[in-house]
């Protein structure tokens, strides 16, 4: 169970990442000076409301940003490569081989005229040399490992639930067997009861493969209770960076400790979840000093002024806020 | 299969008119390519040779009259039939292979290089369809071939424009998104997974466009900028007999001006048919 303490070896060290889109109202500085490290076989989550930045994180380490936003800062190193620094054609032998991605929303996430089947062979022969035949016995393993049943190779998208259809979206960004899968709000799109399976699937998969993921969510709850390790982000900056036992037994950020507590708890029959009150800050223009003193309960005058700096308080403990 | 055919139509039916335009159009389409297909088992005549005395009235022997020469005309308007059936056939071809792939690359890698395509196919559009057709035709030279091509010029900006835009649309999807994730080449990207979804709404562009092509292949031969005579030819015919209508020889002209109507029409309705059955938007009205 105790994988938190075990580190192994640094596969993805995301440093000073800045991610913005030029709008008409200005530069949305959607990632602002990320630096982030994630370990083999790790399972981190990267927690945040909508609009923190947390899905254009894990577009960029994909260099999926889409047009006019660029990354303009910072450097992404994985498995010693600069990532930053390849060509279009070298990224893209890296992405589904190297890199698994899962979509938020299954529904629109797969080619509507394309077999299930077909895809995943079309994806196993793009980066491999496998025969057709081969491929096809791959993807029948594949689809039988994700719950979906193999006899069900030849049916499109449309004849599937939005949770059958995130398992063959699963299938498909573990089908290379990827040193890294990134999944940006698998569940969102999901009704609840489907979303605790997906995300059982998704952990079992992971520790029978000793898969490293990245998971992007906004539910705090949902990803505190499977991931090693859990990254808040708010207005494009991580926040607080902690193992899940550190930040579940004692978040130091005002904003996580917001975000637990407006957790529902069906322990506490009867208690109501309180809410982080104030609106989401413009991020064209984030609010000076600490991005998170419009609407901190503790704010003080140096919050107003000079924006925290990150302060590591131990190897894996990180916190961004003028009380630590 | 049989089941999977009837189900079909019977969601296809109660969804407004879409289904029996359809049906109207293919009978009318089918039956002219089998007039023009069998027309030497329809026709005892050579549509190129003296067949009886000349400018006869339609009766048993012709049933649709003799021309000036004694060619008889119901010979002429099967054979003819082939002429432009070859021609539309093949001009459209040519500007689905040229305008489709170009569309597709254009609107796929967008900046200057879309910019730049996009101008000298707008620089094409704004031509009239007949007159670009004309100049074509007259620089070319006769023969079914210069023929298809003149008129296959006309037509490559309009699928071009269509296949651009549908492409803009179609990268915006979110699988497409998914498919770039995996590691997809942008060929790949193109041809297995945007063509396929962008060609439903190509294909009602084909069939108005074939509809359209059926007028200008008229209208080129009218003016005998098509094949040579004395090919059998709707449009050419048309022209042939008109200086005889004042002077009562109505069969002259009646027969190939009503084939062409008749061809163009079927075209039409087909189109039509399908783009009420592929938009849920006409459908509902």
């Amino acid at each position: 169970m105790d994988s938190e303490e075990i580190k192994s070896e640094t596969i993805l060290e995301i440093e000073g990442l800045k991610t913005y889109y030029p709008t008409s109202r200005g530069m949305v500085k959607a990632v602002d000076d990320v630096t982030l490290n994630v370990h083999r076989s790790e399972f981190l989550g990267v927690v945040g409301e909508s609009g923190s930045g947390k899905s254009t994180l894990g577009f960029s380490v994909l260099r999926l940003i889409p047009p006019p936003g660029r990354i303009l800062d910072g450097s992404i190193q994985f498995e010693g490569i600069d990532i930053l620094r390849l060509s279009n054609e070298e990224m893209r032998r890296l992405r589904g081989r190297k890199f698994g991605m899962i979509f938020q929303d299954p529904m629109t996430s797969l080619d509507p005229l394309l077999r299930i089947g077909e895809h995943i062979i079309e994806t196993l022969c793009l980066h491999s040399d496998m025969s057709k035949k081969e491929a096809k016995t791959r993807a029948t393993e594949l689809l039988d490992l994700v719950g979906i049943g193999s006899e069900r190779f030849d049916d499109y998208p449309h004849q599937f639930s939005g949770g059958m259809r995130q398992r063959v979206m699963i299938a498909l960004a573990i089908c290379l067997d990827p040193s890294l899968v990134i999944a940006d709000e698998p569940t969102t799109a999901l009704d609840v009861i489907v979303q605790a399976r997906i995300l059982d699937l998704i952990s079992s998969l992971r520790k029978k493969y000793g898969l490293t993921l990245m998971l992007i969510s906004h539910d705090l709850a949902a990803v505190i209770e499977r991931c090693d390790t859990l990254a808040v982000m708010y207005a494009g900056q991580i926040v607080e960076y902690g193992t899940r036992r550190q930040i579940g037994k004692e978040p130091l950020h005002p904003y996580t400790q917001g975000l637990l507590k407006s957790t529902p708890n069906v322990r506490l029959v009867g208690a109501k979840a309180s809410f982080i009150t104030g609106p989401v800050p413009d991020m064209t223009q984030p609010p000076l000093g600490c991005r998170f003193h419009p609407r901190c309960p503790h704010a003080m005058e140096a919050c107003r002024t000079t924006e925290p700096t990150v302060r590591r308080l131990d190897d894996n403990r990180v916190v961004r806020c003028h009380l630590y | 299969m049989a089941l999977e055919f009837s189900k079909l139509l019977s969601r296809l039916v109660p969804r407004g008119q879409g289904f029996g335009v359809l049906a109207a159009g293919s009978i009318v389409v089918t039956l002219v390519i089998i007039l023009a297909l069998f027309a030497p088992y329809l026709t005892p005549y050579d549509p190129t040779s003296t067949a009886g005395p000349s400018l006869h009235p339609p009766s048993t022997e012709h049933p649709m009259g003799t021309n000036r020469l004694g060619y008889d005309v119901y010979s002429r308007v099967l054979y003819g039939g082939r002429t432009i059936l070859i021609v539309v056939i093949l001009s459209t071809l040519i500007s689905m292979i040229a305008g489709i792939p170009l569309g597709l690359f254009s609107g796929y890698r967008g900046g200057a290089v879309d910019r730049s395509i996009s101008v000298v196919m707008d620089s094409i559009y704004v031509f009239p369809g007949l007159i670009l057709a004309i100049a074509m035709a007259a620089a070319l030279g006769p023969g079914i071939a210069n023929t298809a091509l003149s008129i296959a010029i006309v037509y490559i900006p309009t699928y071009f424009k269509m296949a651009r835009g549908q492409t803009l649309s179609m990268k915006e999807q979110t699988f497409v998104e998914a498919v770039r994730a995996l590691g997809a080449k942008s060929s790949t990207l193109m041809f297995t997974h945007i063509l396929p979804n962008i060609l439903p709404t190509l294909t009602v562009v084909f069939s108005l466009n074939v509809a359209d092509a059926v007028l200008t292949e008229a209208g080129l031969s009218f003016f005998g900028l098509s094949v040579p005579a004395p090919t059998p030819d709707w449009g050419y015919d048309l022209r042939a007999g008109q200086p005889f209508l004042p002077s009562g020889y109505w069969w002259l002209i009646t027969f190939p001006g009503l084939m062409i109507i008749a061809l163009a029409i079927g075209f039409s309705l087909i189109g039509e048919g399908l783009n009420e059955l592929t938009s849920p938007w006409t459908a509902k009205r």
